[in-house]
């Protein structure tokens, strides 16, 4: 087991700038995510720290020693890759011991450890067959069961998940889930997944356009996303952004939506805003509540569409003037109408406030 | 319904009829003529059944052109698989100009052989070539090598120029193999083992081999008919150091105008092929061309 030290870690690929001085610190047995929309740089990252690209600039130090010049299969690292990446003419077992091979381990000590992983994957009755004969659950299984063999220091998945359907994707989720806490492993996991992200990851590392956006943990940037991008990528279904601007009412700060409709800040926050300001209220759509009356604050819309998901339902709220739908969710199987008119409130202790720039204004920080 | 069965045939008749012309009639006429005392200085055309097989066979002529063929064959088709596969590995990889190069590389097979036969004199030529003047510009040599008027020497530069020549194809072919590796899986195998050589051998040679085996085949079928390069270069000689099969049925047919015995020598050659190809096929292991993932 080892931590990983990135220290302005940059990647250039000709002018392209891939990945922008990023510094993590990832401590031992620690599971990060790295996560982010498509060309975020979040493979390139990781595959530095694998050895399969060079670095430009910067230093990657893996259990405290230097590595930006060792060999990838110096670095004591196993990965895993989307496509698997299984060498098609080895057998289930030949794939899997294939780097105790060539690293010449014995025979009887690579078989050992190849059943022993082929246990903990519970893949034993597979050890015989060539990749082909696998479907793609049993094949990640193997790839996964390739790292396990090596008994890396660092264990790196790249995007692992994607080729599955959505039920085996949930099922290998768990089933990594499972693993991290049994290896007790550093593992570094990348995703456009936020559900694999959130489920998890002790620490979310979200990257844009090369550069870490935040990082912490995943009910830590769920809760207090340092900005709309942060905001905006984690949640399912996404948080619900509403045009507002700030305006005081017996000396406590209000947000005055496009319609008038006035939504009360608690004092913390009320602190933090500047009357007149153009902002951007972020509610996640479980904050939202959804009524068929008026009350004190609320926020009056129709009901546009309904989206029935069986645990829950979706009610999505055209709110006058406002450009997007704005998302509730509520529990069960909610008997709502599609065209009807219906009041929103906002939970208060939820509100997140971005000024005009995207950045979230912290309560108290006037 | 009779139009859906014999439209076919019909519509195949375009392709088929140039094919008898230009195929069927040609192999007969070549069969029938080995059969016959063709010759162009003596009249008639008598049947003489197998003369001209037994003739060919027991020549010494013969028996010199098949070793030669057969040792041309033997290093021919290695040397430009094991050659082929490594330039194509080498341009694999992406490097300022590396565009260039592959086109240089493919070079060679846009000319034809006379052309080929041509630059490689030029190369060899003893008062002008490159090599001698290399060579004696580094010291190495007194006098001049005579590279075509020595026996070994003419066998080994008649190979040289048609290994150059067969280069690309087989590069082209190793490429289109390499290409259809899963990157990952190259990926995955750099961080499984340091060795560069044991990536070759353990991960991409298994994925490139069925392949390979074809380029061996059909570089052993070219090196064993080829042709050209003998005839530009060297005519066969000195001697009768660099005379390989191929250009033997040209020596009977258009030399010595004993058309009979140049057709029995063709048939002969054509056996022999159809054996190799047999051979090798047999000798091939039966998983070889199975499905990939």
């Amino acid at each position: 087991m080892a931590s990983v030290e990135l220290s302005g870690v940059c990647k250039n690929f000709g002018a392209v700038e891939a990945v922008c001085d990023v510094s993590l610190s990832i401590k031992d047995r620690e599971f990060v995510v790295f996560v982010g929309p498509s060309g975020c740089g979040k493979s390139t990252l990781l595959r530095m720290i694998a050895g399969l690209e060079e670095i430009t600039s910067g230093e990657l130090r893996i259990g405290g020693k230097r590595m930006n010049d060792v060999p990838a299969a110096d670095r004591g690292i196993a990965m895993v890759f989307q496509s698997y990446a299984l060498y098609p003419h080895m057998t289930v077992a030949e794939n899997m011991g294939f780097g105790l091979k060539m690293s010449g381990v014995p025979k009887e000590e690579v078989r050992a450890k190849v059943a022993q992983a082929a246990a903990v994957l519970q893949i034993e009755e597979l050890l015989d067959r060539k990749p082909r004969a696998l479907s793609g659950g049993q094949r990640q299984r193997v790839a996964i069961g390739r790292a396990i063999t090596r008994n890396p220091g660092v264990f790196l998945f790249d995007e692992p998940l994607s080729n599955l359907d959505a039920g085996l994707r949930a099922q290998m989720r768990i089933e990594i889930a499972r693993l991290h806490a049994e290896l007790d492993a550093t593992m570094i996991y990348v995703t456009h997944d936020q559900v694999e992200a959130m489920t998890l990851a002790d620490r979310i590392v979200v990257m844009n356009k090369g550069r870490v956006e935040q990082q912490g943990s995943p009910l830590d940037l769920y809760e207090r996303p340092d900005n709309m991008f942060v905001a905006s990528f984690l949640g399912q279904p996404r948080i619900n952004f509403i045009q507002v601007r700030a305006e005081s009412r017996e000396g406590m700060a209000v947000l005055r939506l496009g319609a008038g409709d006035q939504v009360p800040l608690p004092p913390a926050l009320s602190a933090a805003v500047e009357p007149g300001a153009a902002l951007t209220l972020g509610i996640r759509p479980d904050a939202v509540g959804l009524s068929g009356e008026a009350a004190d604050g609320s926020v009056a819309g129709s009901i546009e569409l309904v989206e029935h998901l069986g645990s829950e339902t979706l009610i999505h709220v055209r709110l006058p003037e406002m450009v997007g739908l704005t998302t509730v969710t509520m529990p069960g199987k909610g008997r709502v109408e599609r065209g009807a008119a219906c009041w929103l409130t906002f939970d208060p202790e939820q509100i997140l406030l971005f000024d005009a720039g995207g950045t979230r204004l912290k309560p108290g920080a006037a | 319904m009779w139009t859906i069965r014999r439209y076919p045939l019909l519509w195949l008749l375009p392709a088929l009829l140039p094919v008898a012309a230009f195929i069927v009639y040609p192999v007969a006429y070549a069969f029938w003529t080995s059969l016959h005392g063709v010759m162009l200085l003596f009249p008639g055309e008598p049947f003489v059944g197998l003369d001209n097989y037994k003739r060919v066979l027991s020549s010494g002529y013969f028996r010199t052109a098949f070793l030669n063929s057969v040792v041309f064959m033997a290093l021919a088709a290695p040397l430009v698989v094991i050659l082929g596969v490594s330039v194509a590995l080498f341009l694999q990889r992406r490097f300022a100009g590396s565009m260039i190069v592959r086109s240089v590389v493919l070079l060679p097979w846009v000319l034809p052989g006379a052309i080929s036969a041509v630059l490689w004199i030029w190369v060899f030529h003893p008062s002008f070539g490159i090599i001698n003047g290399l060579l004696e510009w580094a010291g190495a040599i007194n006098a001049p090598i005579q590279w075509l008027n020595t026996p070994t020497l003419a066998f080994a530069c008649v190979l040289v120029a048609h290994i150059w020549t067969q280069i690309p194809f087989a590069v082209v072919l190793t490429m289109a193999a390499l290409a259809a590796i899963n990157a990952e899986t190259l990926e995955a195998a750099t961080i499984d083992c340091r060795s560069g050589w044991k990536r070759f051998w353990h991960v991409i040679f298994p994925e490139i081999k069925a392949m390979v085996v074809v380029l061996i085949v059909y570089n052993a079928l070219v090196a064993f008919t080829t042709y050209d390069l003998v005839y530009a270069m060297t005519g066969g000689g000195p001697g009768t150091a660099t005379t390989l099969l191929a250009f033997q049925i040209w020596r009977e047919s258009f030399a010595m105008y004993d058309f009979g015995a140049g057709s029995a020598l063709a048939f002969v050659m054509v056996a022999v092929a159809g054996l190799l190809i047999v051979l090798i096929t047999r000798a091939l292991p039966s998983d070889l061309f199975e499905e990939r993932p």
